[in-house]
């Protein structure tokens, strides 16, 4: 009241020193309450909190999926975007070493919150993100991966640790039955003495290649059915992985059981089976070649089909396997 | 009476020590309710997880039930959590299997020693590492008392396993029964 009657009573001598005084003060007090405004609504708009969480439960959970081979399947719920300060689902990034939690979207995020974790030898992790309330971590057999459900149908591998050094040391047997094979035979050939493999006159041979001309439209894939079944299926399953993959005549993997090759849908003739006959008869005899296990891969007798391109998906395959992803 | 220009005017007149002495009180009462509201909202904003604990859990429990260290059938790739294959025990094999980027996420001792024997000693067999130099920083600065951003938490957990040698030939059996001690360095941040 005093400094209001001096403001319009410039006849107060001193009076405009209050007023001066409380102008100062008001404008403090402004200053003070934008700043508290500002630093509040900055607090409560900061998603720092939720990005830490998200990138350290998901990376602890990517750590157990990998302990063990088996299937690992997680449906994993995200807080209701409404609550979260950014009023939306962070984007969550799996890369082969971390998990990293960025605002959406990421090319827009400052800073990424992120957490290792460690991947198993024998599963190759896939480079996948999600924008998502709702996440799927999946591992099934090689493949581990997040996504917004889980995978079906997908064409994948047994996660067995085959992994091992490729050397001189180490020799690829190939083996061809029929002269239509021979053109693949001699490309594959010529891949594994480009990468040196059992160029050692000691080298130990870990796979033999068999390759024979098909009675069907499809490429068959044949392993036996013996205490080097697991391994042999997992190559199996490689070599038509890459096959199927090339865009070529579709591949599939059968099993081979000895003296029932009526039942098996092998449709091996005569010659096949006297090669497979062979080479397993002077494996069984030599102990040393214990470890040693046979992969058939019948072509179909298509001219179209390149020799080049079955060698590079048959050392495609072989790399994967005895290579940790 | 002619004004006089403000820079003209003598500010410093009698009573305005008793008027700032006056208003001190109510600028002090304001700027600790400033403090106040500050203080509160910190209090009640949390930002920290401290996860070092499940850390440890986890990187122990994947070593003991994972094919890290443990006997895996070489024609089946079934793994046998308990019987630890003595082979296995060395840096190279578990830091292939458990690598993480970056190291110094991680550090671990793996020992295997006999079980305990009659006297109350026990023998030891075989240790190896995970992040060997990681391992050793941290444990000197546990050992120094040093904490902070820097050092590490140790958490040890002992389990009673098999352990399987190949290199024992008969008549003697390579299995036989030992401890399995791990322990996990976790870093503060």
């Amino acid at each position: 009241m005093q400094v209001a009657y001096a403001m319009f009573n410039k006849n107060k001598r001193g009076m405009e020193d209050k007023l001066y005084f409380v102008i100062w003060e008001l404008i403090a007090i402004g200053m003070v309450t934008v700043i508290l405004v500002l630093a509040v609504r900055g607090i409560a708009q900061n998603s720092s909190y939720w990005k830490k969480y998200y990138s350290t439960d998901l990376g602890l959970m990517a750590d157990i999926a990998n302990i063990n081979q088996g299937d690992f399947v997680v449906n994993y719920q995200l807080k209701k975007s409404a609550d979260l300060p950014s009023a939306k689902p962070p984007e969550i990034v799996l890369t082969p070493t971390r998990v990293e939690v960025y605002d959406a979207p990421k090319e827009e995020s400052k800073v990424p919150y992120t957490w290792p974790y460690a991947r198993s030898r024998s599963v190759e992790s896939v480079n996948s993100s999600t924008i998502a309330e709702l996440i799927v971590m999946s591992k099934i057999d090689t493949i581990f991966r997040i996504d917004t459900s889980a995978p079906t149908d997908a064409m994948t591998c047994p996660a067995f640790d085959t992994a091992q050094a490729l050397d001189a040391k180490t020799a690829f047997n190939i083996i061809t039955v029929d002269d239509q094979t021979r053109p693949a035979a001699t490309a594959l050939e010529s891949i594994m003495k480009t990468k040196g493999y059992g160029s050692d006159p000691g080298a130990k041979t870990l796979t033999t290649f068999i390759l024979a001309t098909s009675h069907t439209d499809s490429v068959l894939i044949i392993y036996p059915a013996d205490t080097h079944m697991s391994i042999a299926g997992k190559m199996s399953c490689l070599i038509a992985q890459e096959f199927n993959g090339a865009n070529g005549p579709h591949a599939r993997t059968v099993t081979y059981v000895p003296d029932q090759n009526d039942n098996n849908q092998t449709a091996l003739d005569a010659a096949q089976q006297q090669v497979i006959d062979t080479y397993t008869a002077a494996v069984s005899s030599d102990p040393q070649r214990s470890g040693e296990f046979w992969v058939l891969v019948a072509l179909p007798n298509n001219p179209a089909i390149d020799p080049g391109t079955v060698a590079k998906s048959i050392s495609t395959a072989l790399e994967k396997y005895y290579i940790a992803p | 009476m002619k004004k006089k220009p403000l820079f003209r005017r003598n500010l410093a007149r009698k009573g305005q020590v008793k008027y700032m002495l006056e208003n001190a009180f109510r600028i002090f009462f304001l700027m600790a309710a400033l403090l106040a509201f500050f203080l509160l909202i910190s209090y009640y904003i949390n930002n920290r997880i401290d996860t070092r604990l499940i850390q440890a859990e986890t990187l122990a429990n994947r070593i003991v039930y994972s094919d890290t260290i443990m006997q895996q059938d070489p024609t089946l790739f079934r793994t046998y959590a308990g019987i630890v294959n003595l082979e296995k025990i060395n840096d190279t094999l578990i830091e292939q299997s458990l690598s993480y980027t970056p190291t110094r996420h991680a550090a671990a001792k793996i020992k295997i020693i006999s079980k305990p024997q009659s006297t109350g000693t026990e023998v030891f067999i075989k240790e190896a590492y995970l992040n060997r130099k990681q391992f050793n920083d941290f444990y000197v600065m546990i050992r120094s008392g040093i904490q902070g951003s820097e050092s590490a938490i140790q958490a040890v957990k002992k389990f009673p396993v098999t352990c399987y040698d190949k290199d024992i030939s008969p008549p003697a059996s390579p299995y036989y029964y030992c401890t399995l001690v791990v322990e996990v360095m976790i870093p503060n941040t």
